[in-house]
């Protein structure tokens, strides 16, 4: 029901006009408008925003500081990772001057098999091309050191003419000599190659080269070496042998001496090290202490050495070995057999 | 998106919502019977800017938390309609019984027995000329009760539920108050409107 008069409506509304002022008006606009701008639900809006955009801008920068820090990390790594792999994918071509060899022991020869100043071994190894700049200054400049230690060290009676020919390194091995096959691998790894590569150099880098492959530590591969070795050597009748390994490598001219070398990677510093113990043994570019101490860690095959030098009349070398042996392995006198332990002590 | 062609609760809506247009579209319908309606309560200018002001505040306040369940409309008067109570309890407004309280109609016919003010006579009215100050005296001259539900019909085109609702009375006590008010409102205007017609 509506009460309304029309009439009294119509002169009410024709009659009564009052507004709020224009400033009342005024203000209260302004606080309306205030109040969205920056009323709560815009306040909130506002410092809620902010917030919202901090944790994926916090999450970005988190990523882009860790992306940075892994692509600083990822050359070093990858720089050792290539001095220190790069001889287990190196080209195969030594296994073609190797005669029989483990089925297990890989082709490839390690990266520090090339510097050897052995004459005998004068062809740079298929590795060679592996072999990062820094290796290849370091290792003849350090091996021509090594070898003229090695050469004041020796006895004049046991060094024989410098000449370093090939047949010097003959009787130390069983293996035949080099077929013309692969000669001529070899010459096509690397031109510079007066003589083919060592058998039994390249059966220790082989293994060297295999026990980086299965990730077995480099001693265990190169004692295992150094036994194949001895057995080898106590098969060879030849008596000049020893003598024969101990021959000076021949001046290299190209040998950048005078350049400092550089500091390797541990991992390659590692390998190095492990490798020259057994070149050490074959070519003796390392000083009689390291030889000695690469010796000690297989005191039967060094006992088997000793007794073979007694037996060849080699009874000098023979002595310091044995005298080395008593010093360097700790219980030398329980492992000595009776004739060496009483031979001329 | 709120337009002229909006409804007052579409405008209140947009407005919660952060548009500051919608709310000076509702403010232009609405600020004159709102503040005619609390002028014509209080009877005082500056008391009615006051008041006025604070309504208008109250509902920028709550602007989020209004939920359209009733008219806009009602909502803004109710909001006007408790500033003035508070405002009336505040300056210590004695409110009278109402008439429309009493169910025998005695007081009723008292006070309508009451003869009015001597300006309040038609000819004075005829005399000054100004039917609207008339129509404002006759207003004022209302109890609070039967002007109360009059402003809010006419100024605020409230429904007598809506009114009954905002007043917290039944909705035939609403009707009885109108229905005074427009006696006296049109019995103190007949004189000054046949002279005005």
């Amino acid at each position: 029901m509506n009460e309304r008069d029309p009439e009294l409506q119509k002169l009410y509304r024709e009659h009564s006009r009052e507004e709020p002022p224009a400033a009342l008006d005024a203000a209260i606009l302004a606080a309306a408008h205030r109040a969205v701008a920056s009323g709560p639900r815009k306040a909130g809006a506002e410092a809620t925003r902010p917030q919202r955009w901090w944790m994926p801008l916090a999450a970005a920068a988190t990523i882009g500081a860790v992306a940075i820090g892994v692509i600083q990390q990822m050359p070093r790594e990858s720089a050792i990772d290539a001095t220190s792999v790069a001889p287990a994918t190196a080209p195969v071509t030594a296994p073609a001057a190797q005669t029989p060899s483990p089925p297990a022991a890989p082709p490839p020869p390690p990266p520090m098999s090339q510097p050897t100043p052995v004459p005998a071994q004068p062809a740079p190894a298929p590795a060679q091309r592996a072999l990062t700049p820094g290796q290849e200054r370091r290792a003849p400049a350090q091996t021509d050191a090594l070898a003229k230690k090695q050469k004041d060290a020796m006895s004049p009676a046991t060094v024989p003419p410098p000449p370093p020919a090939a047949p010097a390194a003959k009787p130390l091995r069983t293996e035949p000599a080099p077929t013309a096959s692969a000669a001529r691998e070899n010459k096509v790894l690397a031109e510079p190659k007066p003589f083919p590569a060592a058998p039994l150099a390249d059966k220790a880098e082989a293994a060297s080269a295999d026990a980086g492959k299965r990730d077995l530590p480099a001693e265990q591969a190169l004692a295992s070496a150094r036994k194949d070795s001895f057995r080898e050597e106590r098969q060879a009748a030849a008596p000049a042998a020893a003598g024969a390994v101990m021959a000076p490598p021949p001046a290299s001219p190209a040998s950048p001496a005078s350049v400092p070398p550089p500091a390797p990677a541990p991992a390659t510093a590692e390998r190095m090290r492990a490798q020259g113990d057994v070149l050490g043994k074959l070519a003796q570019p390392k000083s009689p202490d390291e030889e000695m101490r690469a010796l000690a860690r297989d005191p039967d095959a060094w006992i088997a050495r000793i007794r073979k030098l007694r037996d060849e009349g080699n009874a000098a070398q023979a002595l310091r070995e044995l005298k080395e042996f008593r010093a360097l392995v700790p219980d030398a006198a329980r492992r000595l057999p009776a004739d060496l332990r009483d031979w001329k002590s | 998106m709120v337009g002229p062609q909006s409804s007052d609760e579409e405008l209140m809506l947009a407005y919660g919502a952060g548009s500051a247009p919608a709310f000076d579209a509702l403010y232009a319908r609405h600020k004159g019977g709102v503040y005619r309606y609390l002028l014509r309560q209080c009877r005082n200018a500056s008391v009615a800017d006051e008041l006025f002001q604070d309504v208008w505040m109250n509902a920028i306040r709550v602007r989020a938390s209004y939920a359209p369940t009733a008219k806009f409309t009602t909502w803004i008067y109710t909001l006007a309609h408790n500033r003035l109570v508070d405002h009336w309890r505040a300056t210590g407004h004695v409110k009278l019984a109402s008439i429309d309280d009493d169910e025998n109609g005695d007081a009723r016919d008292l006070v309508e027995s009451i003869p009015g003010a001597a300006n309040d006579e038609p000819e004075t009215r005829v005399l000054s000329g100004e039917l609207g100050a008339q129509l404002r005296d006759a207003l004022d001259a209302l109890p609070d009760e039967q002007r109360h539900a009059f402003l809010l019909q006419y100024e605020g085109g409230l429904s007598l539920a809506e009114i009954a609702e905002l007043t917290g009375v039944g909705t035939e006590t609403v009707k009885s108050r109108l229905r005074y008010a427009t006696a006296k409102l049109r019995s103190a205007l007949s004189g000054v409107r046949q002279a005005w017609e």
